[in-house]
């Protein structure tokens, strides 16, 4: 109860900020944009405005950021109803049902029906992150050297498996490259430089942010240019004249939205795997517990609403194991805990005692984004089909602009723009050998993580790897390690037919 | 890309992680060595997880290589024919166009000029390659070109006050 009162107090102080609320207003806006035009990410919007917002103070940069997220993860909804094309891959399986209603002539009413779905995952997912995360720090603060290693092994190797397009095999090799560039820098414990090539500027490590921008917006600017397909949009407004009440559309499916909240709560909090994988799960589970299974993929409601609530109470759920662990639950959370160490705030067990109330004010950001959610996506529902008619031919070149002066701008250093080069062309390749860009990434944020929690556990039990399975909490992960790794080698080694040219 | 054609480039990645994992390997032993030699213990070394994670990157791209070799794909594919087909083909030149163009604006343009200048030759040269050449699509071309770039100039340089490349 005392967390819930922090949080409502934050929520109504930062309420009554008029420059906060303009901010989160434009912010969400420009996130529904961002989340709306194919090509552009809620992962790459956060990464680019963490450069812009390096000089803006710490409470408005979280505003800006937070909307951004929000309203980003339910933009791709917009895309996937109109386009048939999600904005964003948290929302491919919105597009299943999402754009068989707008050929249906509904498309108005998908609209508010996913916005709404939408907005009620999001105030699950704040009112799990505010009376769920200021406990779990108080049990973080158990977590030692073992237990992190073990956590932020899983949730590389989860995320490899989970978010590999292909073969999870693939997945682990990009979970696993990401580690190895994590060790790009001057070693914690040893205080000599490991794989750094005598490169006085990565002694420092690879710098997240620019990576990041290098591999979510260089890959999409290429891709965008390389497809010939031209768009086509269906108008944002219903034909067919039958009225649907849309309050009760959402809330008669009450069961889909509990376990959709939950899954996306519960998938969000693992690490790296996030908002994608959170809606597709919603999805499945909703279908397969379904009485009418037979309608979803022809324009059910229900179809639609699952993922969204899925995606967007898996916000919340990123944020948790973020803010009490360090430990990113997504993507675009992977980005914030870059913007937050840029800001001084260091994310773990002790934030409660070194930023007190800082998790409240961002659960209560994050309302207010929901808040800002609601009233953008009534002013943006019609406009938003012209403004997906942008042509990539203006929009594309201004993002590849974007990202160089936005990895520039974290650093000021040239080398950052290299580093955007680098990974901008090797992240197209591996898309195209569809090699995810999320279990690198995490990869990268938790590799020296992982690195030196290990060597210090073995450090403190003089070369014993026993700490790691004695420890109640490290055990747990260990077995769950050791599951995935046999479970996903098993199925990648399992014969299939040869492949006929 | 297609299922076999992507198992041959799976086929090729398998070799060049198995490489890669050798030279990590290689570096991590000599660090390894390095930290012995200071009568150091060995799990200090900043050497040792990045030989543990190298030895499970080969064993990947062992899988990986039996994967894409058990899905029907063969080393025979590299024929000139097969190369010359892939550089002749849209993505191929819309890629290495693209790369080049963020090379040279990254690489020479900010090198030389300054950010504003710099942005709106690139982003010219980016619109005008892909753009239909009527003037009416060059005159809305050169108005976004010449707004994005105030837009970035004065966002990141004023707003943001950014000392700009």
């Amino acid at each position: 109860m005392e967390n819930l009162m922090t949080f409502l107090e934050a929520f109504f102080m930062l309420f009554t900020d008029v420059n906060v609320l303009l901010l989160m207003l434009g912010a969400t806006a420009l996130g529904v944009i961002i989340g709306a035009l194919p090509g552009l990410t809620a992962t790459m919007g956060i990464a680019l405005l963490t450069g812009l917002t390096y000089n803006v103070p710490l409470e408005y940069t979280f505003t800006i950021l937070m909307g951004v997220y929000v309203g980003g993860i339910y933009g791709g909804s917009i895309s996937a109803i109109l386009l048939n094309i999600p904005g964003t891959a948290s929302a491919a399986a919105t597009a299943l049902d999402g754009h068989q209603l707008a050929l249906q002539g509904k498309a108005e009413t998908a609209i508010k029906v996913t916005r709404l779905a939408s907005i009620v995952g999001t105030m699950i997912g704040v009112l799990a992150l505010a009376m769920l995360a200021p406990p779990l720090t108080k049990i973080a603060l158990k977590f030692t050297s073992p237990e992190y290693f073990m956590l932020a092994f899983f949730g590389v190797l989860i995320c490899g498996s989970v978010a590999a397009d292909d073969l999870s095999i693939k997945g682990w090799i990009a979970g696993l490259m990401g580690i190895l560039l994590a060790f790009v820098r001057l070693d914690d414990l040893e205080s000599i430089p490991r794989f750094t090539f005598e490169n006085f500027n990565l002694f420092s490590g690879i710098a997240v942010i620019p990576a990041m921008i290098g591999f979510y917006a260089i890959p999409e600017v290429i891709k965008a240019f390389a497809k010939t397909d031209d768009l086509e949009v269906t108008e944002a407004k219903d034909t067919d004249d039958t009225k649907i009440n849309v309050f009760t559309t959402v809330f008669s499916k009450m069961r889909v939205i509990v376990q959709s909240a939950l899954i996306g709560l519960g998938l969000g909090a693992l690490p790296g795997v996030g908002e994608d994988v959170a809606a597709w799960v919603a999805y499945d589970t909703a279908k397969r517990t379904s009485k009418e299974k037979e309608k979803y993929g022809t324009g059910s409601y229900e179809g639609a609403i699952a993922p969204e609530v899925g995606n967007n109470a898996a916000i919340g759920g990123a944020i948790i194991p973020l803010l009490t662990l360090g430990v990113p639950g997504s993507p675009p959370a992977a980005v914030l805990l870059g913007a937050l160490t840029l800001h001084g705030i260091r994310p773990g067990p002790m934030i409660n005692i070194e930023s007190p109330g800082f998790i409240s004010e961002m659960a209560a950001l994050i309302m207010l984004g929901v808040i800002a959610l609601w009233v953008v996506g009534m002013i943006l529902a019609k406009p938003m089909a012209k403004i997906l008619k942008i042509p990539i031919v203006y929009l594309m070149p201004v993002v590849a602009a974007l990202s160089v002066i936005g990895a520039y701008a974290i650093n000021l250093s040239k080398f950052d723009l290299i580093m955007v080069f680098i990974f901008g062309v090797l992240g197209y390749f591996l898309s195209k050998m569809c090699y995810s860009p999320a279990p690198i990434v995490l990869g990268l944020i938790l590799g020296n993580m992982i690195d030196v929690t290990f060597r210090r556990t073995l450090i403190t039990s003089n070369g014993s790897f026993l700490p790691f399975v004695t420890r109640p909490i490290a055990l747990v992960f260990f077995i769950f390690i050791a599951i995935t790794i046999v479970s996903q080698v098993r199925a990648t080694i399992k014969r299939n037919e040869p492949i006929e040219e | 890309m297609d299922k076999l054609k992507l198992r041959r480039a799976d086929l090729v990645t398998s070799i060049i992680l198995f490489l890669f994992s050798a030279f990590v390997f290689v570096n991590a032993i000599e660090l390894l060595s390095n930290t012995l030699r200071k009568e150091k213990d060995w799990y200090v070394s900043a050497g040792l997880f990045p030989l543990i994670i190298s030895v499970f990157l080969a064993l990947c791209a062992y899988l990986l290589f039996s994967r894409a070799r058990k899905d029907g794909a063969k080393l025979d594919f590299i024929k000139t024919e097969n190369i010359k087909s892939l550089i002749s083909s849209k993505e191929f030149k819309v890629a290495t166009f693209i790369i080049g163009l963020l090379a040279f604006y990254i690489f020479v343009l900010l090198e030389v000029l300054p950010y504003w200048l710099a942005t709106f030759i690139y982003l010219y040269v980016f619109m005008f390659t892909f753009q239909k050449k009527t003037k009416k699509h060059i005159i809305i071309m050169s108005i976004v070109a010449v707004l994005s770039t105030i837009a970035l100039t004065y966002g990141f340089g004023t707003l943001a006050m950014i000392p700009l490349p």
